[in-house]
């Protein structure tokens, strides 16, 4: 504290000792756009001076104490190209007429918790999604959305089930037992990205216990209303989102909400109408007679065929469709006047997915209110509250009984009716996932509120300079309530001796942040420097109570009727605590921008919780002045800073597991030996690269190289097992990703009446894990086995790789008896080798068309899911309408010992949409005379995918919420495709 | 916030008192505390202070709760289905069939590289009183030599489940070591049995200079069937399971150890006491108590998927009481396996049932296979009739005319005595070549008979290295 207060006396003594006088004059104006229409909300500035104001509703603004002499005004406005307009020493009145900017390259981009800088002179490339480009065509939650639009941004999903479950890994793999989320930010508040089993796990038995990772978790991101969102900035990695210290290592997603704004309240209401279908089917096997069924199988078989009428079930058509509409409704208004503005907006939307009495439905409120007090202080509050309830039926891997849908078609003929909800007689208990579907419930309730209090005093401001302070305090606090309903009459349910199953899940999570900041701003000639600094402190805190009750009576739905019940509660609380100061300075007429910063950060998940860890960065940008030919700009940018990935909670402890033995309590050493040195581990990134406009901004390049060092890697390292550990966690080892992004956006027409804009995105990443600290080689993360596919961990492979199994040789006695194996294992890499995105729009009067095309390139995927239908039959056909494929499969793996890996590459038709804006006059007679614009839109999601992996997708992974091993398909959840129709009508 | 305004006061009073408040909220917050305790675990350290007599019961329950668990679903089901007596027909999860006698196991699947940490994790907690034993507080020399003969006991039982799964592979035996350092050495299946038999002779001094009672209680399964919670009736179990491995010592196809069987003889002799003459005398034993109140374990195979091979329900002698542990039901094919038959001791709504670790029949069942060995086949018929009269309700059988006779005789008692209850089965036609397609049905073509789980690939892995060849000297 004493260091931040003597911080504070520099600054006020040097607002002191600068001030100055000199002869001012007021200048009135007007901005406005390419046909004479006002532009509201631009701001205009004196160049080299703090003077500056914003145009009102009808364009006009007026700036008071305007320096004498000669002067520069900069006009700026979102959407539209900067202007430098010369004020003559005379003039008092300007019109500035602004170009529109379809390109969107002139924005702001954010380089502290409340300093931003002009993209012109940002020294990282800083992706940036805007509102419209998340909302082009309907998205079930916001991660859906950034999919193909972010350079570096690979997104994959736990399954297709509705409501999310979506993880975003920016620049590839950064940690192997650390976190992997990115940290998100809304409105500076740090918000929770949770991933919650429900307790899935209770009648799965796909992993140990209540619940488990394979429960199809939702990553709590997913809360967001997308129609909020004003603006998302992706800072990709350590050298740019340095500031953010220990959390930041894996990128940093800040996304701003929408704003009120002053002049006359506008509405905008957005109905959408649409329905998910199967994206993609299997296909299953209809036998065509009996004698195909013995051969297959065995005569009661046939039998069985015969008597069911050589009956062949689609059962992905039957189960994955017929679903009812899906809807949403948003509504927002924006407004304001007098030093007040607001946003407030409401959404209410139910997704039908498409596995049976599966969906997704949300509603949220929003109110975003600013207030001037006075002339200094502003006050802005931010409130969403947000409540999701899911049902995402059952998928995924199971073991006992066999209850995912995937699992059963796996096992069943297609001669079954199994759409009767009758007994399945090709399963023990009888499973049936039709009757699974009726009387299992899952639902996941959700209430949310994210809100932050930012307060702003404009301590002191001048012709030269600004003092600003800012306080945000933000809370996000949600309740997760879940439950597992599994009634009796369940036919699974009897299978294991105790049937019917409750699981109650009450999680509640608080991250609460608190940052003061001050900014100082210094304008002289030569130079514009802006100082900030400031501290964070946070506090996370979650607590989870899963009830578990089983052999239950029917009807029932509380967990206490459970005969056999089972408590779990699970918890953390994680406080952190940071100084950080920065100093940026533009100089050489706005030409070149030096950056330096840095963050000294604790926390209480370190093993030395006092200690400060320090993060800094450094970055320098150049804007050339000589251009070649038919170049606007062209700017060289170099940036380096160091972020951290703080250990999980709980890694620095050793504990005593307890357990009960006929009542008594029992303790024995953990297998998992703990380490209280455990510190973060340290990202070290530079990035470089440069942003060239050309042919007046109807063309723009950025390119960028990055390379990336991540050193004292937190893993969890296998230990052999005779030790009678198996498992500690240590600091150990590094890994560096190096990579390229390229974004290419092009107008090539731009007319009155057609407006075409391309954008094309590259990105890729190599990864190695450069040391292992003298670790050996180990599988790590969540796998099956070799068999299939395992992830590995191991100096100079990249930390993507997938180990499998490759053929073996066997030895064999005198006598032809077996003797040995050698197995062949070969590592692959599973992460993509390039991804490209296209996306395109075209405006042609009121039409607008737009799409964007996804492409990976490479990658691999163990799909498990054919390991499930492949063996089946005793002639190794499988139940897959491709027998052949199967046969080849069987013998592959089975006879031959290859594994399940295939290529995933692909290319996707990620989003489509068609859009009309309806004529004026017809639009004022239909509705109202208030009406601005109306437009009517069909839109696609995933409507078409080419690619040669025999999955679902290959996008779907059933451990992805892990840094390492995202790339196992275990009958999931098929992902979807939607088409929606809008009616948007803007007041 | 750029404002249109001149110079002013640097600040007024209202701004300067928000900006004083801000900077004592900050101020309050640097002053909370910096450390979280682990919410959700007992810390180890709660063990730093040395050993007490309640910690000593503590962790002697956390012990028999990790050898509760090692009797796993894989330990009788992978034991089980190796000796052609048990399949688990699961569409969930073919590898049940296809890596037990479809072909060889993975290493790196949950089959292959199973049934084998948590013997070592059983182990470690029993080493973790050893070693913190010396420095106990509050404990007698009696009660610190009785819990040792007691620990050491069990250790040694764990190591020798191990060795069931592992056999010509080898197992690591020592390994009372720090977690940093090298990994205990593999050895061959005769260095182990030789060492866990020296570990259990070692635990009998112990045991018989341990004073009339422990210094903890034990759980449900150590008094249902006969007493044996005082260091005298657990010295009977340490000379049961010294009879156990001395009969395989000798049985050791590559270095048989002379004298094995005679010091089998008298350690079962001991370990059964007076010759059983009802079902509660042959029932006499320790088991695995389960429950399904919070916390505890369940029966490990309370399980749906379970069938028996055919030839269990076709082979079983008319008459033989025994038939009850076998049911016919629909006949269920899978993955190339069929059968109609299925145990009520693998009923899933029998979640409560004890197992048996080892009982007076097993002992002298095991007794019977040392006195063959001995070539006392009328000594041998006459254990072997003890069980065959009294479980099977059967007449006695006659002396066997040869020791081929006098094994398959042995076999079949065993089997139905012993069945669902661990891998004895597969041990007993490995140590007596007859885990292979003479003795067997072949069920699959890919059978090649294996008689062993391989070492696993975490555990080579972690040792740098693709294979072990164990030592043995």
């Amino acid at each position: 504290m004493r260091k931040f207060g003597l911080w504070v006396s520099v600054l006020l003594l040097t607002v002191f000792v600068s001030a100055e006088a000199s002869a001012q004059r007021r200048v009135t104006g007007r901005v406005i756009g390419a046909s004479g229409e006002p532009v509201a909300s631009a701001s205009i500035n004196v160049q080299g001076t703090t003077t500056g104001a914003y145009t009102a509703e009808d364009g006009r603004f007026t700036l008071l104490n305007v320096p004498g002499g000669a002067q520069v005004l900069v006009v700026r406005r979102i959407g539209y190209k900067r202007v430098n307009q010369p004020l003559s020493a005379t003039s008092d009145n300007v019109e500035v007429r602004l170009e529109k900017d379809v390109l969107e390259l002139e924005r702001q981009v954010v380089t502290g918790t409340t300093t931003s800088i002009s993209s012109a002179n940002s020294a990282n490339a800083v992706a940036s999604v805007t509102g419209d480009q998340l909302n082009k065509a309907p998205t079930p939650t916001v991660e859906n959305a950034l999919q193909g639009k972010i350079p570096g941004a690979v997104v994959s999903q736990n399954s297709g089930a509705p409501g999310g479950g979506m993880q975003v890994q920016l620049r590839g793999v950064t940690s192997i037992n650390a976190s992997s989320s990115p940290l998100y930010v809304v409105d500076g508040v740090i918000v929770s990205n949770a991933a919650i089993s429900s307790g899935l796990n209770s009648i799965t038995s796909a992993g140990a216990g209540i619940t488990s990772s394979q429960d199809q978790q939702v990553n709590r991101i997913a809360d967001l209303n997308p129609a909020d969102i004003e603006n998302i900035e992706v800072l990709k990695g350590a050298s740019a989102g340095a500031i953010y210290g220990s959390l930041a290592s894996n990128g940093v997603i800040i996304i701003t909400t929408k704003r009120g704004s002053t002049g006359k309240p506008s509405a905008s209401i957005t109905q959408r109408t649409g329905q998910f279908t199967l994206g993609h089917k299997l296909g299953l096997r209809c036998f065509g007679s009996a004698a195909e069924v013995t051969t297959a199988l065995d005569a009661p078989s046939a039998a069985e065929y015969t008597a069911n009428g050589g009956a062949c079930h689609d059962f992905e058509q039957e189960f994955y469709s017929g679903n009812p509409l899906s809807y949403e409704t948003d509504l927002s208004l924006r407004g304001g006047n007098d030093g007040t503005t607001y946003f407030v907006s409401g959404l209410a939307k139910r997704d039908n997915a498409i596995q049976l009495n599966s969906y997704y439905q949300k509603q949220s409120l929003s109110a975003n209110v600013s207030q001037l007090i006075g002339s200094r202080l502003t006050l802005r509050s931010n409130n969403e509250f947000i409540h999701s309830l899911t049902d995402r039926g059952i998928s995924g891997n199971d073991n006992n009984d066999i209850v995912s849908p995937g699992d059963i078609f796996a096992s069943t003929p297609t001669w079954i009716n199994l759409k009767s909800r009758l007994v399945n007689p090709w399963l023990p208990s009888g499973s049936n996932p039709f009757q699974n579907a009726d009387l299992v419930k899952q639902p996941e309730d959700v209430y949310r509120y994210i809100g932050s209090m930012n307060t702003t005093l404009s301590a002191y401001s001048s012709q030269r300079q600004t003092l600003d302070f800012t306080f945000i305090g933000g809370v996000d606090a949600f309740s997760y309530n879940s439950k597992v309903i599994s009634p009796p009459e369940a036919y699974f349910e009897s299978n294991d001796g105790l049937p019917g199953t409750i699981v109650n899940n009450k999680s509640q999570n608080i991250n609460a942040n608190l940052n003061l900041s001050g900014a100082h701003k210094l304008i002289e000639d030569v130079f514009t420097a802006s100082t900030s600094f400031g501290l964070r402190q946070g506090r996370r805190q979650f607590d989870a109570v899963v009830n578990q009750g089983r052999n239950i009576p029917s009807g029932v739905t509380d967990v206490n009727f459970g005969v056999v019940q089972q408590v779990n509660e699970t918890q953390f609380l994680v406080k952190d605590f940071s100084y950080y100061a920065q100093e940026e300075v533009l100089a050489l007429n706005e030409r070149l921008l030096l950056t330096a910063a840095i963050n000294a950060e604790r926390s209480s998940v370190n093993g030395d919780d006092q200690k400060f860890y320090r993060y800094p960065k450094a970055a320098v940008s150049y804007r050339l002045p000589f251009l070649p030919k038919f170049t606007d700009e062209l700017k060289l940018r170099l940036a380096y800073g160091k972020a951290g990935n703080q250990p999980p909670y709980g890694f620095k402890f050793t504990s005593l597991p307890i357990s009960v033995y006929g009542g008594q309590l029992g303790a024995r050493p953990s297998t998992t030996a703990g380490s209280p040195n455990i510190k973060p581990e340290t990202s070290t990134e530079v990035e470089g690269g440069f942003d060239a406009q050309f042919l007046g901004g109807r063309a723009a390049v950025d390119v960028s190289f990055f390379k990336k060092n991540v050193t004292d890697l937190i893993l969890s390292a296998s230990v052999a097992n005779t030790s009678g550990f198996t498992t500690k966690l240590v600091n150990a080892g590094a890994l560096q990703n190096t990579g390229t992004e390229i974004g290419v956006n092009v107008t090539p027409i731009q007319t009155a009446k057609i407006t075409w804009v391309s954008r094309t995105t590259f990105a890729n990443v190599k990864g190695q894990i450069t040391d292992l600290g003298g670790l050996p080689c180990f599988n790590g993360g969540s796998f099956f086995s070799t068999k299939y596919g395992a992830p590995y961990v191991c100096k100079g492979y990249s930390p993507s790789t997938v180990q499998a199994r490759n053929g073996f040789d066997s030895t064999f006695t005198a006598t032809g008896a077996y003797k040995s194996r050698t197995r062949h294992i070969t590592a692959y890499e599973s992460a993509p080798k390039f991804n490209m995105g296209f996306s395109n729009e075209i405006t042609l009067g009121s039409f607008r068309l737009y799409g964007l095309l996804d492409w990976r390139s490479g990658g691999k995927v163990a799909n498990l899911t054919n390991a499930y239908f492949d063996p089946f039959t005793n002639d190794g056909t499988g139940f897959l309408a491709d027998t052949a494929a199967s046969h080849a499969r069987n013998t592959a793996v089975n006879t031959n010992g290859a594994s399940y890996l295939e290529d995933a590459g692909f290319l996707k038709i990620r989003e489509i949409s068609v859009s009309y804006t309806l004529p004026h006059a017809l639009t004022q007679g239909l509705f109202s005379s208030l009406t601005q614009d109306v437009r009517v839109e069909v839109s696609g999601r995933n409507l078409k995918t080419w690619t040669p992996y025999t999955g679902y997708d290959p996008e779907v992974s059933n451990f992805s919420n892990q840094n390492i091993g995202r790339f196992q398909d275990v009958t999931p959840y098929p992902p979807s495709r939607s088409v929606f129709f809008s009616l948007i009508a803007n007041f | 916030m750029t404002q249109p305004l001149g110079m002013k006061p640097i600040m007024n009073i209202r701004s300067f008192g928000l900006l004083a408040s801000l900077v004592l909220i900050a101020g309050t917050a640097c002053k909370d505390s910096t450390s979280v305790t682990d919410l959700n675990n007992v810390s180890a350290e709660a063990l730093s202070g040395g050993l007490t007599r309640s910690s000593t019961g503590l962790l002697v329950t956390g012990m028999l709760n990790s050898t509760r668990g090692d009797l796993s679903s894989g330990y009788i089901v992978f034991g089980e289905t190796l000796a052609r007596d048990m399949y688990r027909l699961d569409n969930a999860e073919n590898r049940y069939i296809t890596e037990t006698i479809g072909g060889p196991s993975d290493y790196s699947g949950f089959l292959g590289a199973g049934v084998f940490s948590q013997f070592y994790i059983t182990v470690r907690a029993g080493n973790t009183i050893l070693n913190a034993l010396p420095s106990a507080g509050g404990l007698s020399t009696t009660e610190v030599a009785a819990t040792r003969g007691f620990v050491r006991t069990f250790n040694a039982l764990a190591l020798y489940r191990a060795l069931e799964f592992r056999d010509s592979v080898g197992i690591a035996i020592d390994v009372n070591h720090k977690i940093d350092d090298p990994p205990a050495p593999f050895v061959c299946k005769a260095n182990a049995l030789a060492s866990i038999s020296a570990s259990l002779d070692s635990a009998a001094t112990d045991l018989a200079a341990g004073g009339a009672a422990f210094p903890f209680s034990l759980p449900p399964g150590f008094s249902s069937n006969g007493n044996f919670t005082t260091p005298a009736a657990v010295l009977r179990i340490n000379q049961a399971l010294k009879g156990k491995v001395e009969l395989y010592r000798g049985l050791e196809h590559a270095k048989p150890n002379a004298g094995s069987f005679a010091a089998a003889l008298t350690a079962l002799t001991t370990a059964i006491g007076a010759t059983p003459t009802s079902k509660a005398d042959l029932a006499t034993g320790i088991y695995n108590y389960y429950s399904t109140a919070a916390g505890e374990t369940r029966y490990p195979v309370a399980d749906a998927n379970i069938y028996l091979n055919p030839s269990v329900g076709d082979s079983i002698q008319a008459g033989d009481a025994r038939a009850s542990k076998i049911t016919t039901v629909a006949s269920k094919t899978l993955f190339g396996v069929t059968s109609k038959y299925k145990s009520p001791l693998t009923d899933p709504a029998n979640l409560t049932q004890p197992a048996a670790v080892i009982t007076v029949a097993e002992a002298v069942l095991l007794r019977a296979q040392a006195k063959i060995e001995l070539g006392d086949l009328a000594g041998a018929t006459a254990d072997i009739n003890l069980v065959h009269t009294i479980d099977g309700g059967l007449p006695p059988i006659a002396v066997p005319a040869t020791k081929a006779d006098a094994i398959t005789a042995l076999l079949y008692e065993k089997r139905y005595e012993l069945l669902a209850s661990g891998p004895q089965r597969l041990v007993d036609l490995r140590a007596y070549s007859r885990l292979n397609a003479a003795y067997l049905k072949k069920e699959l073509s890919g059978d090649i008979f294996q008689s062993a789980l391989p070492i696993p690939k975490r555990e080579l892995d972690t040792r740098g290295v693709t294979s072990i060849t164990p030592t043995c000297s």
